[in-house]
């Protein structure tokens, strides 16, 4: 496709000034009569009880962790407690305007936003749906402890008790909790209530609700998203991407128009001036005011303001204005909300880090105490209305906390006892049911496709007549994945594509190439330079309903992505206690003559954190086969490609590339050539090498080598490996990622223990030198070769009768490398 | 104070002696030097003689009974004099102290007492010399070595730093064995004309012979079956029309066809022995012994009573080939529940078959042979295990043999 954006030399060289404009600085100002008569004194009560109940539940938790106890009922908490007391205004203001579809993402320290978040949602949803809710989630487990011990007439209070019995649960590690108590107080999240996941690391809901808002962009939904994070969170590179993310040109001028404008998401900053003890104004800061952020990310300023967080109506007003931007398409927003935390960062903190004076003067300016006081001088409320309300919200914390702690009814979960259950709370292993997706929208028919024509017209299997074919002519690697995303995108219109470079270029490997005469932009779309905020829209995508298909350029940039990849993409299935799915794919691309910083091979790292399922096919059937089952899994899954294999026939499997889009079974690995004397596993192109080792074997030597090629590392079933080995005694395996923490070692290890008796030689395990990975000329010295193969038979295992070593280390592991450090 | 009497060590580490008489009763008198009692090691009697002067005060082991090397077994003193309470009487060792050869620290003294005399420094056992340095082989080769009874010590290895490989080891089993070229020696000692090694197949044999009629108690049956309608019946099967294309049938089929299908009815002998208790069997995987020039090999076919003739036939065929090539696996020998030997086309009427341990039965067939009135009689020798199994129980499963036999061809009729 043609470039759509002309770049023009005049136009780049003529001077001129930019002019970034102002940011208003606290500009609300209304009488309490007018908030009177916009939203009746009901929901200003409301809105003050809120506050007191947000509160109590911060003051349960400090008497819980400093005195063992609260209103008398003792109980010992062992995890954290970073409490927000002080901030009552900023999260309920901020919850005030939410219809029960926005989605909240919070921070460690949300429990506010969380409750008020409910509570807003709890006030504002229809009874029935609301109830329908309540009972469905995990099962009926939280409603049944709710329905059967705090009851209550009055279906607001009843969802109110559940609200808080769930979020104590939560906090207490119980299995009745919102996420069986496997999140914590620091994940929690309910999404019938709109309250999507908080967040324990610092900043890490910008990009999931960055994700989030783009699904409702790209889909065509209403609602708007709120992350809340920290003023010290603009300190981070996966924040300002999210920023930009949002804010991306071509969301506003290259969407077709139905899938036009800025994401509908509010960067909610809850300032309160400190990180844990920096303070990011005036320290570790430039920007002096963090609304200025605004002026740098795009002509609008994200609207960004400065707030008083400590007013209500100053923060709802700012919601307020903030939604309407969003409706008129000019989002993301920005608000600066500034409050303070008059508690500390959790139980545990002396506060030395700001004065007593300080403290005092915010103190006196407590929103809870200043809120109510307007109210009584206006004669909204009596003057003991406060009290009245404070002793509701200590009855409900308290009834609440009663039930939370009783192991009876409040059980934990017995993580051991059935192994089967954490691993169905890590993976939910079920695929999209086809029924429920809707076709994809597509810019031609499939059949019209003309790169797909074109590939239909090579044949299906690399070999011909005993030799293999080019892949001008026969099906490649690259081929067999824009099949596979050619049938799964078209089949399912929640699937979308983003990455570098992925649209017109066709990503830097061409894979995507024809795609974008397919993929309208809304469903293929050039992502920024953003690692972090490619691969953490996609999580929010996956949380809000889509199914993203997302590229990392290569391997190595894993780094870049590091949090999103591993705290967030693996984590959100179990920490929400397996109820809810996240279906997203990751392709990512293992280089090759590129140097130390571009050929990494990173599979065995990613194996290493529990909950992404990894995979990294070396056919092209199997790239398309195990593609096709990633994306109708509901499961979050790394996709590894070798850069060596894009342009590699199907020359293993006999029976080819199949035309249709049939599913290969992620986990079983495939039996590449069979044979008694040795088994060797490989992972990736490692294979190709493998399978020349086994030729020489045979011919030169006699030994018939069974060959098997892993395909899938997470998960992976032993029982064809277990079958080998106990044929032939003996198993090597080879892969090129680093020989240290390879995730060969884990096989080798298991496979020692279980095929003890029937082992012949040590298991030896091969892969790529632990250094640097080399420029071009000296990969061979790096990785592993055919050679290194025959070597590492003929020393470790079997002698090869008249073999001749290579000069030189073999590839294996030797402890006088490690005491080097290699 | 009482002088304890303590067994010396008996030159293995480890290893009980066996008390075998007192020479001095309790009362009695000994005399500093002079012999207490005598025990017996693996190796030799020992006279074990009294530490000091005295009257024999206690005797804490009697004869017949195993004694542990260091431990006391009695005590001299002065008549009337209080020996230690009872609890603290036997000074056993602890498994660990005793495979180390060394005693346990003395207990703790009663208050008041003089400290126990510290125990005797034990010798530190010398380097077993009989006690083969560590071998290197591969856990396969192990596994193949034992279930082969193969002495790993004398395998050579071909692997890495010449670690033993299964190979090796399934080599070295069936290695022909070779005479050794020693050069003639003057003796009036007769010389053998040739040493045959006891090594691979012919140790194996000489192990389980050996272990067998040591350990069960064998008891031979002897009958006649009439062969008559069996030989009748293996001509028919020979010139029937479909002969030609199946495989061929033998006399020994025939038998082993019929053994197995009677032998399943009898649980009692279709079993393999254990002193924790004798295993009975509701399937016969019939072992047969086949000799080769590489020596005796018992192949085993699995479910033998529920395989047709010529499934039999051709299984059985099969591992006749298999084991005269020297090709038969390890685990085609293993499982048997009940075994035949047939000795018939050597010439041989009657014989006492050695059971192939743990089970606990082995049939003999001998050579048939006519009686007065024509008759074709076959004779049948039944070697059972009488620990297991009485003479009643052991003639009825025979008779049953013979009555299958008899009537062999119509076996499969209902």
């Amino acid at each position: 496709m043609v470039k759509e954006l002309p770049i023009d030399p005049d136009d780049i060289r003529r001077s001129g000034e930019l002019k970034l404009g102002s940011i208003p600085v606290n500009a609300y100002e209304a009488p309490l009569a007018e908030e009177r008569r916009r939203y009746g004194d009901a929901a200003l009560e409301r809105i003050g009880r809120d506050m007191l109940l947000v509160r109590e539940f911060e003051l349960m938790l400090n008497s819980i962790k400093r005195e063992g106890a609260y209103l008398g009922v003792a109980y010992n908490h062992l995890g954290p407690a970073h409490l927000s007391i002080g901030q009552e205004a900023q999260a309920v203001g901020q919850a005030f305007t939410l219809d029960p579809r926005d989605k909240v993402f919070g921070s460690h320290r949300s429990h506010g936003e969380v409750v008020a978040k409910g509570l807003s949602a709890i006030a504002k949803a229809e009874p029935n749906a609301l109830r329908e809710d309540l009972t469905r989630w995990a099962g009926g487990e939280t409603w049944r402890v709710v329905r059967d011990l705090l009851e209550d007439d009055d279906p607001q209070q009843l969802a109110i008790n559940y609200l808080m019995y769930g979020m104590a649960a939560e906090t207490f590690g119980r299995r009745t909790g919102f996420n069986r108590g496997l999140g914590g107080s620091m994940h929690a999240f309910f999404p019938p209530l709109g309250i999507y996941p908080n967040n324990a690391i610092v900043g890490g809901s910008a990009p999931l609700a960055t994700g989030a808002a783009l699904y409702n962009r790209l889909r065509n939904e209403d609602g708007l998203v709120v992350a809340s994070i920290g003023d010290a969170s603009t300190g981070t590179g996966p924040v300002w991407e999210s920023f930009n993310f949002a804010s991306m040109g071509q969301l506003r001028g290259l969407m077709d128009e139905a899938h036009s404008g800025g994401l509908p998401v509010i960067f909610f900053i809850v300032n309160n001036f400190y990180g844990m003890g920096g303070q990011p104004i005036g320290e570790t800061m430039g920007f002096e005011r963090v609304a200025r952020i605004g002026a740098g990310v795009n002509p609008e300023r994200m609207h960004a303001q400065s707030i008083d967080g400590n007013d209500p109506f100053a923060v709802i007003d700012a919601m307020r204005q903030a939604r309407e931007h969003i409706e008129a398409g000019t989002g993301p927003v920005l608000i600066d909300c500034q409050t303070y935390r008059l508690s500390g960062h959790s139980p545990s903190d002396a506060s030395s880090y700001r004065t007593k004076e300080e403290l005092d003067r915010w103190a006196a300016a407590d929103p809870i105490e200043r809120y109510f006081g307007r109210l009584v001088d206006e004669g909204v409320v009596d003057g003991d209305r406060q009290s009245a309300l404070k002793a509701w919200a200590e009855q409900t914390v308290r009834a609440a906390l009663e039930v939370a702690i009783d192991d009876r009814v409040s059980p934990r979960m017995r993580l051991r006892d059935e192994p089967e259950v954490m691993a169905g709370l890590t993976f939910n292993s079920t695929s999209a049911d086809p029924a429920e997706a809707s076709a994809g929208e597509t810019s031609v028919a499939e059949a019209d496709l003309p790169h797909l024509q074109a590939i239909r017209k090579k044949s299906r299997i690399g070999v011909a007549d005993g030799a293999p074919m080019p892949g001008s002519k026969a099906v490649t690697f690259r081929d067999a994945i824009f099949e596979a995303i050619v049938h799964t995108t078209a089949a399912d219109d929640r699937i979308a594509l983003w990455g570098e470079e992925n649209r017109d270029w066709g990503g830097s490997f061409g894979v995507y190439r024809g795609l974008t005469e397919f993929l309208p932009r809304h469903r293929l779309f050039n992502s920024p330079i953003s690692e972090a905020a490619i691969i953490g829209a996609g999580v929010g995508f996956a949380l809000a309903g889509g199914r993203p298909l997302v590229e990392l350029m290569y391997a190595d940039f894993i780094g870049r992505a590091g949090d999103e990849l591993f705290n967030q993409m693996a984590k959100w299935q179990p920490m929400s206690g397996g109820l809810v799915q996240l279906p997203m794919v990751v392709r990512i691309s293992v280089g090759a003559k590129y140097g130390a910083q571009h050929s990494q091979d990173w599979s065995s790292m990613a194996t290493t954190v529990p909950g992404l399922k990894v995979l990294f096919p070396a056919t092209a059937r199997d790239a398309k086969g195990l593609l096709i089952s990633a994306l109708r899994g509901n499961d979050p899954v790394l996709f590894f490609e070798s850069q060596r294999l894009y342009d590699q026939p199907e020359v293993v499997h006999p029976e080819g590339v199949p035309v249709d889009a049939l599913p290969t079974p992620i986990g079983v690995p495939n039996l590449v050539r069979r044979g008694d004397d040795l088994t060797i596993l490989t992972v990736g192109a490692t294979l190709y090498r493998a399978l020349e080792a086994a030729k020489r074997l045979h011919e030169q030597y006699g030994i018939e080598a069974e060959l098997i090629d892993a395909r899938s590392l997470v998960p992976f079933e032993y029982d064809m490996l277990l079958e080998s080995v106990r044929k032939t005694g003996r198993l090597l395996c080879a892969s090129d990622a680093n020989l240290r923490g390879s995730w060969l070692h884990t096989v080798a290890t298991t496979v020692t223990a279980e095929a003890f008796d029937d082992l012949d030689g040590p298991v030896t395990v091969l892969g790529a030198r632990n250094w640097i990975a080399p420029p071009a000329e000296l990969e061979w010295e790096y990785f592993v070769t055919a050679d290194d193969i025959l070597d590492a038979v003929h020393e470790r295992i079997l002698p090869l009768s008249g073999h001749v070593m290579q000069p030189g280390r073999g590839g294996w592991a030797v402890p006088s490398d490690s005491a080097l450090g290699l | 104070m009482a002088t304890e009497i303590r067994i010396p060590t008996t030159g293995n580490a480890g290893e009980d002696a066996v008390l075998v008489e007192w020479h001095v009763d309790v009362g009695g008198s000994t005399r500093e030097g002079e012999p207490v009692l005598t025990i017996e090691t693996a190796k030799s009697t020992l006279e074990v003689v009294a530490p000091v002067d005295g009257t024999v005060l206690e005797q804490r082991a009697k004869p017949g009974d195993d004694v542990a090397e260091f431990s006391v077994v009695g005590l001299i003193g002065e008549p009337g004099e209080a020996t230690h309470p009872a609890e603290t009487h036997t000074h056993e060792l602890s498994a660990e102290a005793r495979a180390h050869g060394r005693s346990l620290p003395p207990e703790s003294t009663m208050g008041g007492e003089e400290p126990a005399e510290p125990s005797p420094e034990p010798p530190v056992p010398a380097p077993d010399a009989a006690r083969p340095a560590r071998i290197a082989a591969s856990p396969r080769a192990r596994r193949v070595a034992s279930a082969l009874g193969v002495d790993l010590t004398e395998v050579d290895g071909s692997g890495p730093l010449g670690r033993i490989l299964a190979g090796d080891v399934e080599r070295a089993a069936v290695d022909a064995t070779t005479a050794t070229d020693a050069p003639p020696v003057q003796s009036v000692v007769i010389q053998p004309s040739a040493v045959v090694p006891v090594r691979g197949v012919r140790k194996v044999t000489a192990q389980r012979m050996h272990a067998s009629l040591s350990e069960a108690a064998q008891v031979t049956l002897t009958r006649y079956a009439n062969a008559d309608s069996m030989l009748q019946w293996l001509d028919r099967i020979r010139t029937s029309p479909g002969a030609a294309s199946a495989p061929r049938v033998t006399l020994n089929d025939l038998l082993l066809y019929a053994t197995a299908r009677a032998v399943v009815g009898h649980p009692v002998l279709n079993s393999r022995f254990d002193w924790d208790g004798i295993r009975q069997f509701d399937r016969v995987n019939l072992g047969f012994a086949v000799d080769t020039e590489r020596g005796l090999f018992v192949p085993v076919i699995r479910d033998a009573h529920r395989l047709k003739l010529g499934e039999l036939a051709s299984q059985v065929h099969a591992a006749i080939e298999r084991a005269r090539g020297g090709r038969l696996q390890p685990d085609e020998m293993a499982e048997g529940t009940f075994t035949v030997s047939n000795l018939g086309g050597l010439g041989v009427h009657w014989f006492t078959p050695v059971l192939n341990a743990p089970q606990n039965g082995i049939l003999g067939i001998g050579a048939a042979h006519r009686d007065g009135d024509g008759r074709m009689l076959l004779p049948l020798s039944l070697t059972f295990d009488h620990r297991a199994l009485d003479g009643g129980a052991a003639a009825r499963a025979l008779a049953d043999i013979a009555t299958a036999i008899e009537h062999v061809d119509v076996l499969d009729a209902f």
